[in-house]
């Protein structure tokens, strides 16, 4: 077990930078999530903490130990490849003890095989791989391969446990049941994981820790709950969700009271950006609602259907922002009848429920804090 | 089966012969009908210039197993194919772990083309630079060889070095198609397996013998079965080395003399047809034997994905 820290984390190819100044602490036993699109160097960054790829900047340490030129062998992680990578032309087993045999000592050879017998079976019991030991990889079922590449990253006991989407080639059933697994087993061997994938469902409920990244950078981190509460940016307000938050430009005029074509009640903008001629504002579709008129405490927006698809457990309503700059507006709506395309209806959210962010550079406005950095425009 | 899907699958059938006619029909004027013909003529005796043809039955085998020639030509055929063998698959696949690994991605291109560039060169030409490379006087060969303060060697006017000299000329020649078949299957093994290993703590030897070894068998068997064809029916670079059109190819003392070599002097030097193709059916019938032995082998060895 070990705690990780990365200090800086650069991965250059030429003059592109993959990864770019990644920043993480990662406590002994904690379940890290890399979550992030394709190509925002999830990847890369697990790549550099296992050693398969050379770190161009930055520090990387395991407990302290700086691990930067530590060759993979020697840094003590298990890993698990998106495509398994199991070995295909041996059996389970042989998947399975090639690390043991790989790091025997020379001496005591019997000694070594029959300790590594009983510990390759120990592994096997605890993935209900046991029934299938001699079988070659090409002869296992998805879900089963997935079990044997978890077990070969396990069975060394490392200190570091890195998974590289390691649900994605499975079907969605078979998806949450091992989503489910690696949960039960980081509860039995609670070690440090880092866990990459671009499914918000799985970090969601995975982690201790969920780090959202984007164009080499890390955007956010936090407790699942808390990205979902409180989004740092319009990416990761965009990111998280399905389908993610709704996001709207609104003119100001420098006066969040009066801005279009979104009303604010008067305690989402208190005390904030007085001066900016425009803001993002920010509702997770399932917290809008139809209402009628009159409601001075919610924030209102006048929209337009262009569909409502029926999920059987609500309506899924994509509809635009009406008079603005037709912008989209996603919402969940409990299922009723009489929505019709073309309609025109108000929409509302509790101010608790509202985000505002920066226009321009997507940062999240704080209440109070927003009116250093929005230039106030005469 | 109803009428109508028997009347389809006709049309189907008619379809597809029809399409493999002309491919099928070039393989059986020039391969089928001539290897049949062949067979044919083994069982004759065969005159050139007169139309006297009289059916011999086994008459031509039985001169030939009698004929100790024939049994030196196949010793040496063999000699010959056995050193090739695994000279071509050790070197070929150095080759290609040095310049999979040592050469960058941007400069690679070059390399391989340097190293393909001698298969595409005519063999007669080139072995004719190779017979001034071997020259004991002035040879390229030997001058290496003294520099080195090593002894001087007759290359291809000794019994003993000529088929040596034949085979470094060979595998100059066919060395950069193997190295890129190789390269191939090398780029078949997934790197992720490789990467795998090192996080399982496997050194590189470790990961050569275990891993990338074994998922290279197919293409190691492929290369074995094209080596051993093409050393069986080595002609051109050995015609051309020890004597070329003036005479005298397969010496010094017939030390060169191979299996090919032999069918060729018996039809067109001394004009005995029919034992020459029987001779021709006899080599068609050892390669045929030793590309079933080498399957049968590779059914146990080899691992296809």
């Amino acid at each position: 077990m070990a705690k990780i820290e990365m200090r800086d984390l650069v991965k250059a190819y030429g003059a592109e930078q993959v990864v770019d100044g990644v920043d993480l602490e990662i406590e002994d036993g904690q379940f890290v999530v890399l979550l992030g699109p394709s190509g925002c160097g999830k990847t890369t960054t697990l790549r550099m903490v296992a050693g398969l790829e050379q770190i161009t900047r930055g520090e990387l340490r395991f407990d302290g130990r700086l691990m930067n030129d530590e060759p993979p062998d020697r840094r003590g992680v298990g890993m698990v490849f998106q495509h398994y990578a199991l070995y295909p032309h041996m059996t389970v087993a042989a998947n399975l003890s090639f690390g043991l045999e790989s790091r025997r000592d020379r001496g005591s050879r019997r000694r070594a095989r029959a300790d590594e017998r009983a510990r390759v079976l120990e592994i096997a019991r605890l993935l209900e791989l046991d029934h299938v030991l001699d079988h070659r990889p090409k002869e296992l079922s998805g879900g089963q391969r997935q079990r044997v590449a978890l077990g070969r990253a396990l069975i060394r006991d490392p200190d570091v446990f890195l998974l590289d989407e390691p649900l994605s080639n499975l079907d969605a059933n078979l998806r949450d049941r091992m989503r489910m697994e690696l949960a039960r087993l980081h509860e039995e061997m609670p070690v440090t994981t880092v866990y990459v994938t671009h499914d918000q469902g799985e970090a969601l409920t995975l982690a201790d820790l969920v780090v959202v990244m984007h164009e080499g950078q890390v955007r956010q981190l936090g407790a699942p709950g808390d990205l979902y509460e409180h989004p740092a940016d319009t990416f990761v307000a965009g990111f998280l969700g399905s389908p993610g938050m709704n996001l709207w430009e609104v003119r100001t005029r420098g006066d969040l009271r009066a801005p279009e074509p979104v009303r604010l009640p008067g305690s989402v903008t208190a005390g904030r950006v007085d001066g900016a001629p425009a803001v993002t504002v920010g509702v997770r579709p399932e917290h809008l609602e139809l209402v009628g008129d009159g409601h001075d405490n919610l924030a209102l927006v006048e929209c337009r259907v262009r569909l409502v698809e029926n999920l059987g457990s609500h309506l899924l309503v994509h509809a635009t922002l009406h008079g603005g700059g037709e912008e989209a507006v996603v919402a969940h709506l409990a299922p009723q009848g009489g929505l019709r395309r073309g309609e025109i209806v108000l929409l509302g959210a509790r101010a608790e429920h509202v985000h505002l962010f920066e226009t321009g550079t997507g940062r999240r406005l704080h209440a109070g804090a927003a009116r250093r950095r929005v230039p106030v425009v005469a | 089966m109803t009428r109508r899907s028997r009347v389809r699958r006709l049309k189907d059938q008619l379809v597809a012969y029809g399409l493999l006619t002309p491919a099928l029909a070039v393989f059986a004027v020039f391969f089928f009908v001539p290897a049949a013909y062949l067979l044919y003529i083994s069982f004759f005796h065969w005159g050139v210039l007169s139309s006297a043809t009289t059916f011999v039955g086994f008459e031509n085998f039985r001169r030939l197993f009698a004929q100790p020639l024939f049994w030196h030509s196949l010793a040496t055929t063999g000699y010959y194919t056995l050193v090739m063998i695994p000279a071509t698959v050790l070197l070929s696949l150095g080759i290609a772990l040095v310049l999979r690994e040592a050469v960058t991605a941007r400069r690679g291109g070059i390399w391989r083309a340097a190293v393909f560039l001698p298969h595409v060169t005519p063999v007669v030409a080139t072995s004719i630079i190779w017979v001034w490379i071997f020259n004991p006087q002035f040879g390229l060969a030997n001058f290496v060889l003294t520099s080195l303060h090593l002894p001087a060697l007759g290359w291809l006017d000794t019994t003993q070095w000529a088929l040596p000299a034949v085979m470094i000329d060979s595998l100059w020649h066919s060395l950069g198609l193997y190295v890129i078949i190789f390269l191939a299957g090398l780029a078949n093994v997934p790197r992720d397996l490789v990467e795998v290993a090192q996080l399982d703590g496997a050194r590189r030897q470790r990961i050569f013998r275990r891993i990338i070894w074994p998922l290279l068998s197919p293409t190691t068997f492929f290369v074995t079965i094209l080596a051993t064809v093409n050393s069986w029916q080595a002609f051109s670079q050995i015609y051309t080395m020890t004597g070329g059109p003036h005479g005298g190819a397969g010496g010094p003392a017939f030390s060169t003399t191979t299996d090919a070599l032999l069918i060729y002097q018996t039809a067109f030097t001394y004009y005995h047809f029919s034992l020459a193709a029987a001779m021709a059916f006899v080599m068609f019938a050892i390669i045929l034997l030793l590309t079933a032995v080498q399957k049968w082998i590779s059914n146990r060895l080899v691992f296809y994905r």
